[in-house]
């Protein structure tokens, strides 16, 4: 310590939780599906959105909060069949980024996650713990050296606090 | 300053270019970097460094390693920290330590007395003589005069504190031969490895011996290997790290110590490993004669690596005993050295030639033993006796008594993850066997002795631990070593002349020979029970040198042999672990979680007082105005609710969306009442019951369409009900076709409550209609309020007129502010938890925690209304009715008026027949001052409560008794009208 990785506190994003078989959600979302991720805890990147794919039949969908109206009108969740769930949660998560040199090591401090690449490949993403609360880690988008960590919004406050007395 | 007069002029692994200042039981010494604090003090010619646990018996450096059973020290100030080996503390400049155990110091001890009284003072001695009255009464002035060190007064300012994750293949514990084999092997397979070792540097036992391995040096074929594995990018190598326990499924503790400028770095690792490879050699245990403990009488290992690795010189003139071949290469080690040997003194009958080869001109003495030591504060002398008939003695001088009993494989790990051992009568010890979990021995902790052994092992187990993980094992040539060979005769204790001479088989917890031999008399027959009653093995140093003494002795003198015995249970820690490097960061403001709304700076702006109100969220718990009690600030936001409006912020109130088909079929299955019938624009209240029909929870359903809905759950137990609701979809009901979605956090919620309630909210300007026949009790409708978009539900926990405004937590600052500043007009007041308690305990509305505690169903509240009775099924059901077909008698929720209007009764406090000493039939669930009444009026639940209306309950307070008289539970607008208006 202290420990060469850089903290930074990103805006609110835009988010829609998911939930339905793929093919269903194909159907009803037609192109905007199609950025769909094929494997499981892993997300997919694309300049307008990135697609996290977080557990059987469950995505997420993250893009800049300038877009949230045009999503939701695409999306149109009040008119989504039964059989699909899309919920706008964009307020439900405070994200953090943690790079450089070191992010691994801050990482390591934070969560019990293997993040080797062996195991959490370059699009990986998943639900785990971070300071023992529940968290959605992942690499960074951009596929730059570091990691994302998305925690419920009311923690934001002892998140910040805990990352900070670890990096200073 | 003491002088540095035992520091040979060269050799060792110290940095003479660095002395450092440290101080000990407040004296000035200097020692070396590389050194420990036991080194140094040796250096210093400082041999009494400890008293003994019980009978403050003069103690020295027994070990060089973290098996120390003579000395504990406690670090000062900076470095402030209990208990710890003083084999194990690096010195630094600065360093302050202290010997625990004795006053005002181990040269001069006041509890020394109690070498006087030892005869009254055996194994059991406090267990019988404490029993009357009480041992409490005697606890406390046997604690202090225990006098080990206590906990630090505040955290070491000069030590940070750090834990972390690592996830390998391969976890090598040990850094001697067999460990840097078997990471050299797994290392070249490709797959992830990571070495630790307690010591400063790698090595293991090559550090402290001088022998060759590949035709140079052992410890440049070390710095070779290292070097090797340092260029691998799988390896991960840390020294200074002790292993100090293992989990279920591989998952190994490790506590780093990295010194830092200033100061000391302790990280505790938290290692999940596909295999672990145990390789932490063996220790060296000590032989049991008479006043085997006096400062002076060492290891015969310890020596050795004073010598060898620290430069120091021990004594002047050694007598060595062993019972094995491992002491004659000490003796060579310490005659290089400038150490003069008074004799070898060796128990078995046969010396080899082999061990004879390494020194010329030594006298050595087979089948004889060291029957007693001699010398008070310092070894001075020893009597030698042959084992023969004759029993001949004769006194041998000396400065410097070292000991051997033989090597036992260090299994501690391999114990701990249920691994089962083995006595093996050629080691006579005992070593692996089956192990229980992906742990495997390597080298001497399996039983490998020697160096050629050892490394051989180290290859062939870091090749299986990589292809058990899935990688190609690769063998290689292994290095040329010196022959080395071992061989041990066990020798359990030696018979001391007289019973008053005292043969330690544990020197941290003062146990001898004649304590075992009591406890066997007392009826304890195995290892665990002479353990507990003799307290062998329960030390710090948990009986790394002298357990197996203990097992020996009881074989021995039960006359049975060794393997028919156990060891007892190792237990981690493996050496003593700082509390600190277990929380690591997770210390002072964030030693737990918390959890914050968007207006929480706002309520802490406003003064309020803030303090945790279920599931970690920090709420206000009221607003004190200057000069205002706490009671005053509660009674004046309670009274602006009842009379005019107030606001609280209702944010963490669990929420969770419902979409799917089987959405409402869900909801009738975990509600007692009918879900599936409501309405869009509609929502209910309902009460989830546990399987064995109990309250589990109750909150609020809205249809927000057909097949979608919103539920609202209290705060405490939002994700209890997350986890209840996902466990019946994913194993109970998996053909439900059901989306749950948790949104607490998305919405956050703003309550305002009051008859004034609705004039706020119109003046916020909202495009809802808020009249009461368009929008009803009950219903929620969609629309703006102060420009944000929201939904308003109209629900009351207050018994007022009430209006949850729900906007997005990125909005809800603006919201609040805006009532804030809107309702001012009206008098609007925020109000805290405490006040929100008051007017629910008005109204008898239940509560998580008050009145329901895990022990009522809704009849017992007075609810069986909700109970429906035309559903076919739902959670709890059963239970309840079959509990209801019983004749038990149930605690029912009630209200209470105290004889006295003034009189406050404790929550909590227990209900009993006329208030006397017995069983009780309840307790008071709250007590508040009630703004409607103008008095304290409570509520409890009371056995056959309804039943009892208008009769006298009693409280019992300490050495009070409060009447009260049992009343209806609502006291304040029974018929609901205000809530409705």
């Amino acid at each position: 310590m202290p420990y060469d990785a850089s903290l930074k506190t990103l805006e609110l994003q835009a988010l829609f939780d998911i939930k339905g078989r793929k093919e269903d959600i194909r159907l009803y979302l037609s192109d905007l599906a199609s950025s769909f991720p094929e494997s499981p805890n892993t997300f997919n990147y694309q300049v307008s959105h990135t697609v996290y794919y977080l557990g059987p039949d469950h995505w997420l969908m993250r893009a800049n909060l300038k877009r949230e109206a045009e999503l939701l009108a695409a999306m149109r969740p009040d008119s989504a069949p039964d059989d699909i769930s899309i919920v706008l949660v964009s307020d439900m998560l405070a994200f953090f980024e943690i790079s450089g040199s070191q992010a691994e090591d801050i990482m390591a401090i934070i969560t019990s996650l293997d993040i080797h690449p062996s195991s959490f490949p370059a699009n990986g993403a998943t639900f785990t713990e971070a300071f023992g609360i529940k968290a959605l880690v992942s690499r960074k988008a951009d596929g730059s050296r570091g990691f994302e960590l998305a925690f419920d919004r009311s923690y934001r406050d002892m998140i910040s606090n805990c990352l900070l007395r670890i990096l200073s | 300053m003491a002088t540095d007069s035992h520091r040979m002029e060269s050799g060792g692994r110290i940095d003479r270019s660095n002395p450092i200042k440290f101080q000990f039981n407040g004296k000035n010494y200097t020692g070396y970097s590389g050194d420990t604090l036991a080194s140094a003090l040796l250096a210093n010619n400082v041999h009494l460094t400890a008293r003994s646990f019980k009978y403050h018996r003069p103690r020295g450096i027994i070990s060089a390693g973290c098996e120390e059973p003579g000395t504990l020290v406690e670090l000062l100030e900076e470095n402030s920290s209990g208990n710890r080996a003083i084999t194990s503390v690096r010195i630094e400049d600065g360093l302050k330590a202290k010997s625990v155990n004795c006053w005002p110091s181990p040269d001069f001890d006041l509890g020394g007395i109690n070498q006087f009284l030892a005869d009254l003072l055996p194994a059991g001695f406090y267990y019988k003589t404490f029993m009357w009255p009480n041992w409490r009464l005697y606890e406390p002035l046997i604690r202090r005069a225990a006098g080990l060190a206590g906990a630090p007064a505040s955290p070491p300012t000069k030590v940070k504190f750090e834990s972390r994750h690592a996830h390998v293949d391969v976890l090598v514990v040990g850094a001697g031969p067999a460990g840097l084999l078997a990471a050299l092997h797994a290392g070249r397979s490709g797959s992830r490895v990571m070495l630790v070792d307690e010591n400063s540097e790698a090595g293991g036992a090559l550090l402290n011996r001088k022998v060759r391995i590949g035709g140079e040096s052992s410890l440049g074929w070390v710095s070779s290997v290292v070097d090797e594995l340092a260029a691998m990018k799988n390896v991960m190598h840390i020294q200074s790290a002790t292993a100090w326990g293992i989990r279920e499924h591989n998952l190994v503790l490790v506590l780093e110590r990295r010194l830092k400028e200033p100061g000391e770095l302790l990280r505790n690792w938290r290692v999940r490993a596909a295999r672990t490879v145990v390789a932490t050699g063996s220790t060296e245990r000590s032989l049991v004669f008479a006043n085997n403990d006096r400062p002076g009488v060492m290891l015969s290992s310890a020596a050795q690596s004073y010598v060898n690795r620290y430069a120091v010189i021990p004594g002047r003139k050694a007598l060595i005993f062993t019972n094995n071949s491992s002491a004659f290469s000490v003796a060579a080690d310490l005659m290089n050295a400038g150490i003069e040997i008074a004799a070898i003194v060796d128990s078995r009958r046969e010396v080899q030639d082999a061990d004879r080869s390494h020194l010329n001109g030594i006298e050595i003495l087979p089948g004889s033993v060291v029957s007693e030591a001699h010398g008070h504060r310092r070894v001075n002398g020893a009597t030698v006796s042959e084992r023969s008939e004759s029993g001949r003695r004769r006194r041998i001088d000396c400065d410097l008594l070292l000991h051997s009993g033989g090597w036992n494989p260090t299994v501690n790990l391999f114990s701990q993850s249920r691994g089962d051992l083995r006595f093996d009568d050629c080691l006579a010890a005992f070593v692996p066997v089956d192990s229980g979990q992906a742990v495997m021995c390597a080298g001497a902790a399996n039983g490998r002795m020697t160096i050629p052994e050892a490394i051989a092992d180290g290859a062939k187990t870091g090749i299986r631990a990589a292809i058990e993980s899935g990688y190609p094992g690769k063998s290689s040539a292994l290095p040329e070593v010196d022959e080395d060979s071992y061989s041990v005769e066990a020798l359990w204790h030696v018979e001391p002349r007289s019973r008053r001479n005292k043969c330690f088989v544990d020197f941290l917890n003062d146990v001898t020979v004649e304590d075992i031999r009591l406890a066997l008399r007392e009826g304890y027959r195995n290892v665990e029970q002479v353990k507990r009653y003799t307290t062998g093995g329960m030390g710090f140093d948990q009986g790394k040198t002298g357990n197996i003494n203990i097992v020996g002795t009881i074989a021995q003198e039960r006359g049975l042999p060794l393997s028919e015995f156990s060891t007892t249970t190792f237990r981690s820690p493996y050496t003593p672990v700082e509390f600190g490097s277990i929380g690591g960061t997770r210390s002072d403001t964030v030693f737990l979680p918390y959890r914050h709304t968007p207006v929480t700076s706002w309520n802490t702006a406003q003064g309020a007082v803030m303090y945790e109100a279920g599931a970690r969220w920090r709420r206000p718990g009221y607003f004190p105005k200057p000069g205002e009690t706490m009671q005053e600030a509660v009674s004046r936001e309670s009274r602006a609710v009842r009379a005019g409006v107030g606001v609280y912020d209702g944010s963490p109130l669990g929420k969770f969306e419902l979409k799917g088909r089987d959405a409402a079929k869900l909801l009738d299955f975990v509600y007692t009442n009918f879900m599936s019938d409501l309405a869009p624009g509609h929502g209910r209240y309902g009460m989830m019951l546990s399987d064995d029909g109990l309250i589990f929870d109750d909150g609020v359903v809205f249809c927000l369409s057909k097949s979608r809905f919103l539920v609202t759950t209290s705060t405490a137990n939002a994700e209890t009900v997350n986890r209840h609701l996902e466990f019946i979809l994913q194993i109970e009901r998996p053909e439900w076709d059901i989306k749950l979605t948790a949104v607490t956090s998305q919405w956050s919620n703003a309550t305002i409550c009051g008859p004034k309630a609705r004039e706020v909210v119109r003046s916020l300007e909202t495009d809802i209609d808020l009249d009461t026949e368009k929008f009803p009790f009950m219903a929620w409708r969609k629309g703006r309020v102060a420009g944000i978009d929201a939904r308003i539900f109209r629900v009351s926990f207050t018994g007022e007129l009430s209006f949850e405004i729900n906007v997005a937590s990125r909005d809800f600052d603006r919201l609040w502010n805006k009532i804030i500043e809107k309702g001012s007009t009206y008098g609007i007041e925020p109000v805290g938890s405490e006040a929100n308690h008051v007017l629910r305990t008005e109204k008898g509305f239940l509560s998580l925690g008050h009145e329901v505690d895990g022990t009522v169903d809704p009849y017992d509240l007075g609810m069986g209304w909700i109970m429906s009775k035309k559903k076919p099924d739902f959670i709890g059901r059963r239970s309840v009715e079959l509990r209801r077909q019983g004749s038990e008698t149930r605690r029912e929720l009630v209200g209470l008026l105290p004889d006295d209007p003034d009189k406050a009764i404790p929550e909590g406090a227990p209900l009993t027949p006329g208030g006397r000493k017995t069983r009780t039939e309840g307790f008071v669930s709250a007590c508040v001052w009630s703004v409607v009444k103008e008095r304290w009026i409570a509520l409890a639940l009371l056995e056959r409560g309804r039943e009892r209306m208008g009769q006298i309950a009693h409280a019992r307070v300490q050495e009070e008794i409060i009447q009260a008289k049992i009343v209806s539970p609502c006291f304040h607008d029974s018929e609901g009208q205000r809530l409705r208006s």
